[in-house]
């Protein structure tokens, strides 16, 4: 079967259209790299969980990787070595990729105490294909462990040979869109704040009830990411009213799942991401009118014509002959000024909703919470992850500043409002 | 279980003070839970950068090829004219103010720059040695522009040590200093009679001196530097 699987998988593919954004952007001090965790009710074996990880990796020839430069283009190449190290979890999560580190593996898999974590480059994959790779290896874990649990929801089903379809990229055979996108913004508030030492990040999870959350976003009319979404724009409008006179927008870019738009079956990256956002200049908006805003502003964004003229866009400009021949240092380079003077400019906060993560029955009693953790930002104070489990909803900030007020305002609000949250953080 | 009387939240088990307003937790019910693993772990991971010393030494290597070449070459095919001390005394030059300093991580800066000022000084003895441009230019010009552009920037180091300094203070001392040393170079070139060049350093200075007070608008006006800090962010 190992044979069968191992032929099937292709030497070398192309980055997907997203992916391709990000080995550029990797600086030294600086990668897009998010965090996938799952906390056990028992501690963690590393000798099984290398075993495990050992017998799953055939399965997910798009993690099994490692990143080569052409004369044009990043490609990924099937690495070599079988697996990569299991490590004693560390303080600061999500710190730089190097490519050649690791045994050339784009993924960093950590155990501590009851949690299995996996910190994953964004050119491999993105959080759907990341939570599915974790609960299949805590799935994989608890097999060993001497349980038996079978496939479905979130954990792959390691026997099988995976399908090609898993391995493409599926943004060019979705991008079919003649309209014009416009792919620009405007530049909006960041927080201010004292920096954290290079590498460093101040993680703070909030513990809640998903149903107390469901039914105060359901009274509202909206969903529980627009009911945050609001919440984030609250705060992060009034902060900027006492840090500046001149104002300017605050936006929250939600990163969209669009094998929900389209039918696919990709472990590679295969999201777009929707900005929201309001202008304080215009006037002070309250809460409602921000949920309102948050609410009607996304579900227009929504609209798959829109999100299929953006991807044909991002497929255009990666087509395009003479980008297409511009050397890979070149393209480097613009890549890092593009990044400077765009990307994290356009967003006041980052907010991930990853969703209900879904197990098979058999396993639910050995799983403790599921946690999501996007990577620390170089400007935004609040890069939000959520994730719930059984009744239980982690949202998670990574904040690359020392003050946490953002964090405190958050989870004081939710609780003004009668959340009962319960905060874990990496703070000492 | 532990709750913060400030914000409200239930703490973790292991918290010894809220994660949110770093009110420390006081609960006399609680045993200690020293043996209980924290919800992250404690240790950091700092990243390490390439091995910087290795590099020295290779490129120290790399430069004292072609050293060694240029002397043997001198001596042997035109030992009347030395022209090797003047490679020698560049890659020296090269050697002290970039590659020196990675072997030498934890020397105080004041030093390093001593150390810098004396190579300088000896760099430019070299061309006074071999009678370039007159006798007197080295005493009368060379040396005490040295001296006065290194005590600028031991100046520059030392305010820039004590407290963290907005960029725009930075760059306004740096223009001030420049006028300082522009001018001294000036007072240099006038008690040596070098009355060209003098014009020219006259004229830099003077634009020197426009830049201090733009600097100094900027550095005053907390319009103009948020509008330089939006302008040219890095």
């Amino acid at each position: 079967m190992a044979e069968k699987k191992s032929h099937s998988s292709p030497e070398w593919f192309r980055l997907d259209n997203a992916g391709i954004l990000f080995p550029g952007q990797n600086t030294r001090n600086w990668s897009n790299i998010f965090r996938f965790s799952i906390e056990m009710k028992e501690k963690i074996d590393p000798d099984v969980l290398k075993q495990a990880l050992e017998n799953i990796m055939p399965r997910f020839p798009a993690f099994n990787v490692r990143l080569r430069k052409g004369l044009f283009w990043y490609y990924l190449e099937k690495n070599p070595v079988k697996v990569p190290k299991v490590s004693p979890d560390i303080k600061n999560p999500c710190y730089r990729v190097k490519f050649k580190e690791s045994d050339r593996f784009l993924f960093r898999v950590y155990y501590h105490g009851n949690h299995i974590a996996v910190d994953l480059f964004h050119a491999v994959s993105d959080g759907y294909g990341n939570s599915r790779f974790v609960c299949t290896l805590a799935a994989e874990y608890l097999r060993l462990k001497g349980h038996n649990i079978p496939s479905g929801g979130f954990v792959k089903n390691i026997r099988e040979i995976p399908p090609s379809a898993e391995l493409a990229d599926d943004f060019p055979k979705y991008a079919n869109s003649k309209a014009k996108a416009s792919i620009t913004d405007k530049h909006v508030y960041h927080p201010t704040g004292t920096k954290l030492s290079k590498h460093m990040v101040n993680m703070t999870c909030g513990i809640m009830s998903f149903d107390e959350i469901h039914s105060l976003a359901k009274a509202k009319g909206v969903t529980v990411t627009e009911f945050f979404a609001a919440i984030m724009l609250d705060i992060h409008c009034r902060k900027q009213l006492q840090e500046t006179r001149r104002l300017k927008e605050v936006s929250v870019q939600i990163p969209i799942n669009l094998r929900n738009v389209y039918p696919s079956e990709t472990m590679r990256n295969f999201s777009i991401c929707l900005m929201v956002k309001v202008d304080p200049n215009f006037g002070e908006y309250s809460f409602d009118e921000l949920l309102q805003q948050v609410a009607l502003q996304l579900r227009l964004a929504r609209d798959e014509k829109k999100i299929n003229a953006t991807i044909s866009k991002h497929v255009r400009i990666e087509r395009n002959p003479f980008l297409k021949f511009l050397p890979l240092p070149v393209k480097n380079v613009s890549l890092n000024v593009a990044t400077l003077v765009g990307a994290e400019q356009t967003t006041s906060v980052y907010l991930s909703n990853l969703g209900e993560v879904k197990l098979p029955d058999e396993m639910v009693p050995f799983i403790e919470k599921v946690l999501f953790v996007p990577g620390p930002g170089i400007r935004t104070a609040a890069r939000c992850g959520i994730a719930s489990f059984n009744g239980k909803l982690i949202f998670t900030i990574a904040n690359c500043y020392e003050e946490n007020d953002i964090e405190r305002e958050f989870f004081t609000t939710l609780v003004k409002m009668g959340v009962h949250v319960k905060i874990e953080s990496n703070r000492e | 279980m532990s709750y913060c009387v400030n914000c409200g939240v239930e703490l973790d088990s292991t918290a010894k003070k809220c994660a949110l307003c770093d009110t420390p937790v006081y609960n006399p019910a609680l045993k200690s839970t020293n043996n209980e693993p924290t919800p992250f772990s404690r240790i950091p991971m700092i990243p390490t950068n390439i091995k910087q010393k290795f590099v020295a030494l290779i490129i120290t290597y790399i430069l004292l090829i072609p050293n060694i070449v240029c002397t043997l070459i001198n001596l042997l095919v035109n030992p009347h004219n030395l022209w090797f001390v003047y490679v020698l005394s560049s890659s020296f030059l090269v050697w002290v103010v970039f590659i020196f300093p990675f072997f030498t991580k934890k020397l105080h800066p004041y030093i390093m720059w001593a150390f810098d000022t004396i190579t300088i000084a000896l760099y430019v003895f070299v061309f006074h040695a071999k009678n370039l441009g007159g006798e007197k230019w080295y005493l009368g010009i060379a040396l005490p522009t040295i001296l006065t552009v290194s005590l600028c920037v031991l100046f520059f180091i030392y305010w820039g040590r004590k407290k963290k300094r907005h960029w725009t203070s930075k760059m306004l001392l740096i223009f001030i200093e420049l006028v300082i040393s522009l001018s001294a170079l000036c007072v240099c070139l006038y008690i040596a009679q070098h009355m060209i060049t003098f014009d020219v350093f006259i004229v830099i200075d003077a634009c020197c001196l426009a830049l201090v007070f733009f600097w100094l608008y900027s550095n005053r006006s907390k319009k103009v530097r948020a509008w330089l800090g939006r302008k040219i962010f890095v």
